[in-house]
Order: structure tokens, then sequence, then C-alpha cells
């Protein structure tokens, strides 16, 4: 378990603002426009990323990323396949500590 | 304006306050013979009488007020259906005041004009481009006359066109531009829109075009485009003004689309009727086409990457764009099944489409080669390098000529580009400087579906994860919002 700091999460907007630009227009049309609009004007402008592989992503803006899709883009039976996984990762996590 | 709708009913019709006899007599005697071009069509002013009598079986005046047609700059319209001619003035016009008035002279005239050619098949010559205010009548072009001028290839296409309105004089006041804009936008509106409405595709196919030519041109040089300022355009590109009004007229047909495209008065009979009209639209907006990506596409193209090479810049994204256009362009024209042998002869627009291609991939080629001679590879990224394989890859499978290309250096770009390894080749499409291979699942974008699955099962993502970001993010929002309304708060009171 990690906490997000206010500069942690400043970061991650500039990584999932970069993640964004590449999702189909169709599933991005979907995220309201103030929650894209909120992370623009909160990202650090100081923290400069190139996306050029999935393995660069912070797991602070993965874990946006998949929040974002699940409350605004995927379908109810899109929704409970990610919670299976979520709550899956959820047990191994407890059960290796 | 004609085709007044039957079901038009005003408050009060006074009908046949003229003697109609009268009045053809002097539209066809006195008016008439101010436009040349129109008067040719016929064999002799009787012709045109004869004609006349039978399609203008009455004149009704109505009140100004009605619907505030007069406001519209509408004061007449011919009705094809009931064979009148309807006018708004509040008091009776005799054919004295007709003569008196240039405004109904001119009113008039283009209503006999639409009344002597228009909606019949037998007619080779149609008016266009002709709005009842006196101003715009100015531009009373023909349309069949206009079409056949620019449908037949030839250096003079352009000089016939002008010669046409410098005869009726139209250029003392006007200039061409806004004449063919005028024109053409009324045949475009009339006979297309409601075909373009019911074609789901035929919008953005216009709408990528003109997405394309903004991406080499520049906003602002497109706007002038759609603007119709020739002399801007003829300056800016390195054109003669009359290459950029041909340019002007394409413009003009794609905005005029793009505006018009809600329009939904048409009744849905007619469309089968317009839907014939779509091949002569497609043949029109091809060499349209054709010309604008022989004439300014290309060379501006080249003048851009041939800058950068010269400068020693090895960005490539110049050469990926222009790929990119030329696949989508590809896409969006390859419209074969149009053939149009009756409008041009043997010129087909399979073979302009061809020709323009061709036209296309040798630029390409040129700037390959010229790259592959010239520009330092060893600081290019895994990106650049990948993005210029597939170019090669694409022209070595088109262009036979491979000796024209260094393979020394095309090898170098594919060992290369194989160590990038498969993961990189997904991930490098996803840059702004994509290559969109036709047919490709990058070309829409990722799924933000497979994106998110990727992203869980790489990080063990779990349900504590995003519950505990989403906490964290709230308090962080909510923080922000206080922060704002604090300062907000100081400003009122530093204010007061």
């Amino acid at each position: 378990m990690y906490i997000m700091s206010e500069e942690d999460t400043r970061k991650a907007y500039v990584e999932v603002l970069a993640a964004l630009k590449i999702i189909a227009k169709d599933d991005l049309n979907k995220i309201p426009k103030n929650v894209i609009e909120h992370m623009a004007e909160n990202q650090n402008r100081f923290y400069s990323f190139k996306l050029s592989s999935l393995d660069e992503l912070s797991k602070e803006a993965c874990v946006i990323l998949v929040d974002l899709y699940m409350t605004y883009v995927a379908n109810p039976k899109q929704k409970e396949l990610m919670m299976d996984i979520l709550n899956l990762n959820e047990k191994k996590k407890k059960h290796n500590s | 304006m004609a085709d007044v709708e039957e079901n038009d009913i005003s408050e009060k019709i006074f009908e046949n306050e003229i003697s109609i006899n009268e009045l053809i007599e002097y539209v066809v005697d006195e008016i008439f013979p101010k436009f040349p071009e129109f008067c040719d069509l016929f064999e002799s002013n009787d012709e045109i009488k004869e004609i006349l009598k039978k399609r203008v079986v009455s004149i009704e005046r109505r009140k100004t007020n009605y619907k505030d047609r007069v406001l519209n700059n509408s004061p007449a319209e011919y009705s094809v259906g009931s064979n009148k001619i309807i006018f708004y003035a509040d008091e009776p016009i005799t054919i004295d005041n007709i003569k008196n008035s240039n405004k109904w002279k001119n009113i008039f005239a283009h209503e006999f004009i639409h009344a002597a050619t228009d909606k019949t098949k037998s007619s080779r010559y149609y008016e266009v481009g002709c709005s009842s205010s006196g101003k715009k009548n100015k531009f009373i072009i023909f349309k069949e006359l206009v079409l056949s001028l620019i449908f037949l290839p030839g250096k003079n296409m352009m000089k016939k066109i002008r010669g046409l309105f410098v005869k009726l004089k139209y250029m003392s006041s006007y200039n061409l531009g806004d004449a063919l804009n005028e024109g053409l936008t009324a045949w475009i509106t009339d006979k297309m829109v409601p075909y373009v409405k019911n074609d789901t595709e035929a919008y953005p196919w216009e709408k990528n075009f003109i997405d394309s030519i903004e991406e080499v041109l520049g906003t602002e040089e497109t706007l002038d485009l759609i603007r119709c300022d020739y002399k801007k355009i003829a300056k800016k590109f390195n054109i003669s003004k009359l290459d950029s009004i041909s340019l002007i007229r394409y413009m003009d047909i794609t905005s005029c689309i793009a505006n018009e495209v809600d329009n939904n008065d048409k009744k849905e009979k007619d469309i089968e009727e317009y839907k014939k009209n779509v091949q002569m639209y497609y043949t029109f907006g091809g060499m349209a086409q054709k010309f604008f990506i022989e004439r300014v596409f290309i060379p501006k193209s080249y003048e851009k990457t041939a800058s950068s090479i010269s400068h020693g810049n090895t960005s490539v994204y110049d050469l990926i764009n222009l790929y990119n256009i030329m696949q989508k362009y590809k896409n969006y024209i390859c419209i074969e099944d149009f053939s149009v042998e009756d409008m041009l002869g043997s010129y087909s627009y399979k073979t302009f489409y061809e020709e323009t291609f061709d036209n296309f991939e040798s630029y390409i080629k040129n700037v390959l080669i010229a790259f592959s001679n010239h520009v330092d590879v060893s600081n290019w990224t895994d990106e650049e390098i990948f993005n210029i394989k597939r170019i090669y890859d694409y022209m070595f499978k088109k262009v036979q000529e491979k000796s024209e290309i260094n393979t020394e250096f095309y090898k170098f770009i594919t060992d290369k580009a194989k160590k990038i390894g498969i993961q990189q080749n997904l991930m490098v499409a996803m840059n702004k400087s994509v290559i969109f291979v036709p047919g490709s699942p990058a070309m829409n974008g990722i799924s933000f579906k497979d994106l998110a699955g990727s992203i869980i099962k790489k990080n063990n993502i779990s349900t504590s994860d995003v519950t505990l970001s989403r906490r964290e993010r709230r308090a962080i929002e909510r923080e922000n919002r206080k922060k704002e309304k604090a300062q907000r708060q100081n400003g009122k009171n530093q204010n007061k």
C-alpha cells in the first residue's frame, strides 16, 4: 500500500495526459471535459514526460488511468471484470504479505 | 430565387395586375440583350418569348411583410410547379414602374431567366448564383457553361471563364473569385447538400481533406483559401492569380458543404435526382483536388522538408507527416466506381486519381533519396528510425527501381528497427508523429480497455490502490478549492 503525495499526483497528471493522447477518440470523449481540464490545470508543468512504453508510467498514473476507465468508460460488465481483477490482485497482495 | 413551396399561403394575393405578355415582351426585348451570353443560348428572341409564355402563366403580388421575405432579400420568386412569378410589393406595379426602376428590372430579368432555363432537361444551360437582391444580380453566370469550362482540361480553361466575366462586365466591381464563389456555392448547395446529408461518409471525406490541407499549409493559409482572397493565395503559394481562383473554387465547395450540411429543407423524393448529380460532384472535386495536390500541396511539403534537410536538421517529422497525409488521401480519394467518361471522354476519374497518387509517391521517393544521401542518422531516435523504415518498406513494395534508393542505408535502418522490438512498434505508433497504416488498429488510437487491462496486469494494481488514490485526489481537490476560495475572498477584501 502506498500513499500519494500532492506532488506525486501532479506528476501523475502529466503522465496520464500523455497516455490519454493515444487513447481512441470514442473512449476519450466519454471522460468529462472538466476532469481533463482539472488535470491539465493542476499538472506539474516543470515535469517533462514522453511516453514511449507502458513501463515508463508511474504507479500513480496507472492507478488514475484505471480509475478513469472504470468511472467513465467501462460498461457495467467491463466494470465487473475489472473489479474481479482488482480484487484478485488485492488477495494476492495480502497473501504475499 | 426559384421553387416557391406550393403551400405558401399569403395574407393577400393580387393576381395579374400586370399584363404578362407585355412584361415578357419588355423583358426579352429590352433587358435580355444586356446578357448576350444568355441570349446566345436561344435561336431568337421569339423562341425565348414562346418558352416564357408557357412557363409564366400568371404573376402574383403579395404584401411585403409576408414572412419577412423582403428582409431576406427575396422580393420575387419563380414557382416552377405553378408556373408563377410571385413578387412582394405593397402597391400595384405597372410596366412603367418597372421601366423606371433598375431594381425591378433586375428582379424580373432574374426571375424570367429562371423561368426560361431552370429545371428543364432539354435546356443545356442553367443560371446560378443569382439572388434576387439587386447587388447580387451582378453575379449571373450560366451553370453549365461554367461547368463545361471547368471540366474541359486545357490551359485556356481559366481564360475562358475570365473572358466570360469580362464580357458580362462583372470584373469592374467584383473580383472573379467572389463571383465563382457565389455561383458555385449556389450550385452545390442546391444540388448536393440533400445528398450529402443522407450520406454519412461524404462530410468526413471533405473534412479530412481540409484537415490535411491545414496540416501542410497552416491554419491561416487554409483560411485564406476559404475566404477566397485569391490575391493573397497567389502571393503566398507563388502561383498565378487564375490558378489561385481555381483553388478557391474547390475550397468553396467544401466549406459550403460543411456549413449547409444540416439544411433539411429538401424533400426526400428529390434525393434520387440529386444522386444523379453526385457523379458530377465527385468529378469536380477530384479534378480540383488533383490540381491542388500537384500545384500546392506537394511543392509546399517538399519545400518544408527540403529546407529542414538543407539546414542539417535530422528531424523526420515532415516526411512522416507527408506520408500520413498521403495515406489519408489514399483512403478517401479511392472511389473507383465513379467512372466519368461521359463528362471527360477517355480521361476518367480513376486516371487522374492514379496520376495524382503516382506524383505523391515519386515525391516521397525523392525525399527518401535525399535523406539517405545527406542526413546523418546516428542521432536519430528509435522512433524516427522505426517510422522511416515503414516508409521505406512501403516504397520498396510500390517502386521497383530500388537501385535509386541507397540500399546500405535501408539495411542499416532495418537492422536498427529490428532491435526496437515488437512492443516498441505499438508504442511508437502512439506518439504525435504516428504513421497510421490504413487498416491497422493504431489508426483510431488504442482502446482504453486494452490500456487499462495491460496496466492492471503489469503493475498489480489492487482495489485498495484505486480507492486510496481516489480519496487522496479528492482530498487534494478539496484543498485546492479551499485555497481558491480563500484567494478570491482576499481579493474581494483588498478591493473593498
